[in-house]
């Protein structure tokens, strides 16, 4: 290429490299598109826990406990206030997991708030029948009343035997379970007063360890484990990948058939060659990629940091990111400008797009195998298979199950970079002819012969 | 002619698409300065042929040279509207100016000072800042055509310029036209106003199944041989008229024309034009008889309809049903 040539080149891509991304980037629809997702997300993790410590609403009365020894209802009354007394020590909570598995019980009552100055409840014993009781609980005049068989205080009790306990209906759930949870442990209270155990020092030896676990850093750093978080990490690099990939890639699929179905592809290519238009296209729609990239990259990071994990993302990872995000992207964006080439309208994208898709959609696919055995033959295989490369490749590397092989890395990175070429390659001889083409749909082979003709 | 001062130069220029051979062996020059009207019938070649002339397509024999260059390396300096015109919808008249310059060249407040120029030379000033799906359809054809032109091109390629344009407006775009040639503008146009190619066109081409029938002046191509025609009215009845006339020597065809009242008589190529008069005044009592004026619609169809077009009007003449 002479100097002219190539200045002529640099200026007619950056021309339309430049209208492709203004002519996204810059509309309210991209804007409430990027935005949107940050909101949610901000939503999610900053204002839905801040409205759900709004506060319970406050209860106050009594619960009849009608059961024949009568010691039920004082062992259901200490209960609730050793539960309420918890709300202000969590790690007293966390040694209650382990005994009664009600623990939930317990976050919930800890995420809605409940504490003594909202709760004031008296658990009564009573002998009334129950037709009485149900009164008593519609006209008000109870909170809720629980009916204990003798059977569940024998020693041992029966197996089968459950009691009752009725609520009325505008009782609260997170009030509910905290009745249900003072009878329950009330019971037991009362069947182990009634054996002679100290119900306090068993449950205290019976109480099951709280592991404490802690994730060392190469360089030291010790923060708080999550296996699920280090699960989630490369799922999330590559879904974010994948998102913007395909964001970028199908916005170049709809310029490209708009171009073309409203005539104006005719006037572009007497001003630019069918290369120089798709690269421009290809590097304005991999711009907003970029843009996206580094918005969403940016607030995963950030949020990771807030979940004190931000030690599991390097700055080797973010760069791994951006290389196999950028071949990626060229790989699915030629396939998606070939496609857009070939046809007339997005109806007729959809025949061709699909097998497209359907091959990218591989890495999703096998995410958990290979997150769980990153050097198992599937990952590898995968790896070296463009355009699964970059995909498969980000999953790999950005996961701390097991180390990869260095060398596999620049390998990969070498096998994306050659592949991008080779597919920006065909897509610009598909792009050339289909442009100019209209009438039916070229079938794949059709587009493979395009690539060939001279 | 001087090929040094050529600005379009076609030699042995040959497309084909599958088994369609679209362009055969062209050859064809311009000089600068010149209007040329390209014309055919649908599917002659004649967009085949404008796509490599702007280097869209590549031939695949001969050569092709514009500008004293690769046409590939004369784009900034070529102005293209396309038949099938197509303008960004959502995009606004001034950016769509600036985009169309810059990939021309042109910075973009330059386009957009000339396209806004342009714009009230074309009578639509003050649209720069509307949305192209917010004009009309003459609108948006004005707005494509400043796009062709507004980084003043050397060469000026029109595919149907005028077609779908109220008359007003048709002679805005030709007087446009007109004085593009004046600042020394090269421009190529295909047609199928015959009318328009006759008024504006310096020199003509007609092509037909990818070859080319003809390349000369306008003058010279109302000269065709075969082409002498006479035109009579007939005190009575044309049609009876036309069929007495046709039986004479030295008369090909004879149509009564649209008006019902005259009739055009096509010569035979060897038939003396004062020989037939004399037989048509003999035979047919007429009010007048004169040389008919031949226009390019008589050349077009002569070269393309050829035969077919012959025996048409011939049945048409004798009242046989076509």
């Amino acid at each position: 290429m002479t100097k002219s040539r190539s200045s002529h080149f640099a200026r007619r891509v950056s021309a339309v490299a430049w209208r492709e991304f203004v002519s996204m980037v810059f509309t309210k629809a991209f804007i409430f598109g990027v935005l949107i997702v940050p909101g949610i997300m901000i939503v999610t993790f900053a204002v839905i826990p801040a409205l759900l410590h709004e506060g319970p609403r406050a209860v106050t009365g009594r619960v009849l406990v009608f059961d024949p020894s009568g010691t039920v209802a004082p062992a259901a009354q200490a209960a609730l206030e050793s539960i309420l007394a918890r709300q202000l020590d969590p790690a007293a909570d966390f040694a209650e997991v382990g005994t009664s598995g009600a623990g939930g019980t317990a976050g919930l009552l800890a995420a809605t708030g409940a504490s003594a100055d909202t709760v004031s409840v008296r658990f009564e014993s009573t002998t009334k029948p129950e037709s009485e009781l149900k009164n008593l609980l519609k006209v008000g005049d109870c909170l809720a009343y629980a009916i204990v068989p003798e059977g569940l205080l024998a020693a041992p009790p029966e197996k089968q035997a459950t009691y009752t306990l009725a609520v009325a209906t505008w009782t609260s759930p997170s009030h509910t379970s905290l009745f249900t949870r003072s009878i329950r442990d009330g019971i037991v209270k009362a069947r182990l007063d009634a054996a002679g155990e100290d119900h306090d020092a068993l449950k205290a030896l019976l109480a099951a360890p709280e592991e404490t676990a802690i994730r060392v850093s190469e360089d030291g750093n010790v923060a708080p484990e999550s296996a699920a978080g280090r699960m989630l990490i490369p799922m999330g690099f590559m879904m974010l990948m994948w998102m913007v990939v395909f964001t970028g890639a199908n916005q170049l699929l709809t310029s490209t058939i708009e171009e073309k179905s409203n005539k104006v592809m005719e006037v572009l290519l007497s001003a630019a060659s069918p290369f120089e238009l798709l690269t421009g296209k290809v590097l304005g729609q991999g711009l907003v990629s970029l843009l996206m990239l580094g918005i969403y990259g940016s607030l995963g990071v950030a949020g990771l940091v807030f979940a004190a994990m931000a030690d599991l993302v390097t700055p080797m990872s973010l760069l791994l990111l951006v290389c196999y995000g950028v071949t990626a992207y060229f790989m699915v964006a030629a396939m998606m400008a070939a496609v857009g080439s070939a046809v007339n309208d997005l109806k007729e994208a959809q025949s061709l797009v699909g097998p497209v898709m359907l091959v990218v959609m591989v890495p999703l696919i096998l995410w958990l195998p290979i997150s769980e055995n990153p050097n198992g033959w599937v990952a590898v295989i995968t790896s070296f298979i463009p355009p699964l490369t970059p995909f498969v490749m980000i999953l790999r590397a950005t996961g701390t199950a097991e180390p990869i092989p260095f060398w596999q890395i620049p390998a990969t990175i070498g096998l994306s970079v050659m592949a991008s070429i080779g597919f920006l390659w065909v897509a610009s001889r598909i792009f050339r002819v289909g442009v100019l083409m209209q009438g039916k749909t070229p079938t794949p082979m059709e587009l493979l012969r395009w690539a060939m003709v001279r | 002619m001087n090929e040094t001062h050529s600005v379009i130069q076609l030699s042995g220029v040959a497309k084909q698409f599958g088994a369609v051979r679209a362009v055969d062996g062209i050859d064809f020059t311009m000089q600068r300065g010149e209007i040329c009207g390209c014309l055919g019938p649908n599917g002659a070649g004649k967009s085949t042929m404008i796509r490599m002339i702007l280097a869209i397509i590549r031939p695949d024999a001969g050569s092709i040279r514009v500008l004293g260059g690769d046409p590939i390396d004369a784009k900034d300096r070529l102005g293209y509207l396309p038949e099938e015109r197509g303008l960004y919808r959502k995009m606004k008249v001034g950016a769509f100016m600036a985009y169309m310059g810059r990939l021309k060249g042109l910075a973009g407040l330059a386009a957009r000072r000339r396209a806004a120029e342009a714009l009230e030379r074309m009578e639509l000033p003050g649209i720069m800042d509307r949305k192209c799906s917010d004009l009309s359809k003459g609108q948006q054809q004005k707005v494509q055509f400043v796009s062709s032109i507004i980084h003043e091109p050397e060469v000026l390629i029109l595919d149907e310029p005028f077609s779908g344009l109220d008359p007003v407006n048709r002679r805005l775009f030709q007087s446009e036209v007109l004085a593009l040639r004046e600042r020394g503008t090269t421009i190529l146009f295909s047609t199928h106003q015959m009318e328009q190619a006759e008024r504006l066109c310096d020199r003509v081409m007609l092509v037909n199944r990818g070859r080319k029938l003809l390349d000369a002046s306008v003058v010279d191509a109302l000269r065709q041989p075969g082409l002498r025609a006479l035109e009579a009215e007939p005190v009575a009845g044309a049609t009876h008229a036309a069929s007495t006339i046709l039986g004479l020597d030295g008369v090909l065809a004879a149509v009564p024309n649209e008006d019902g009242k005259t009739i055009r008589i096509d010569l035979a190529n060897d038939a003396d034009q004062r020989s037939v008069m004399r037989r048509i005044l003999e035979s047919v009592d007429v009010r007048s008889i004169q040389e008919a004026r031949v226009t390019l619609d008589d050349v077009f169809i002569h070269l393309v309809g050829g035969a077919a077009a012959e025996s048409a009007t011939t049945r048409a003449s004798s009242g046989v049903p076509s």
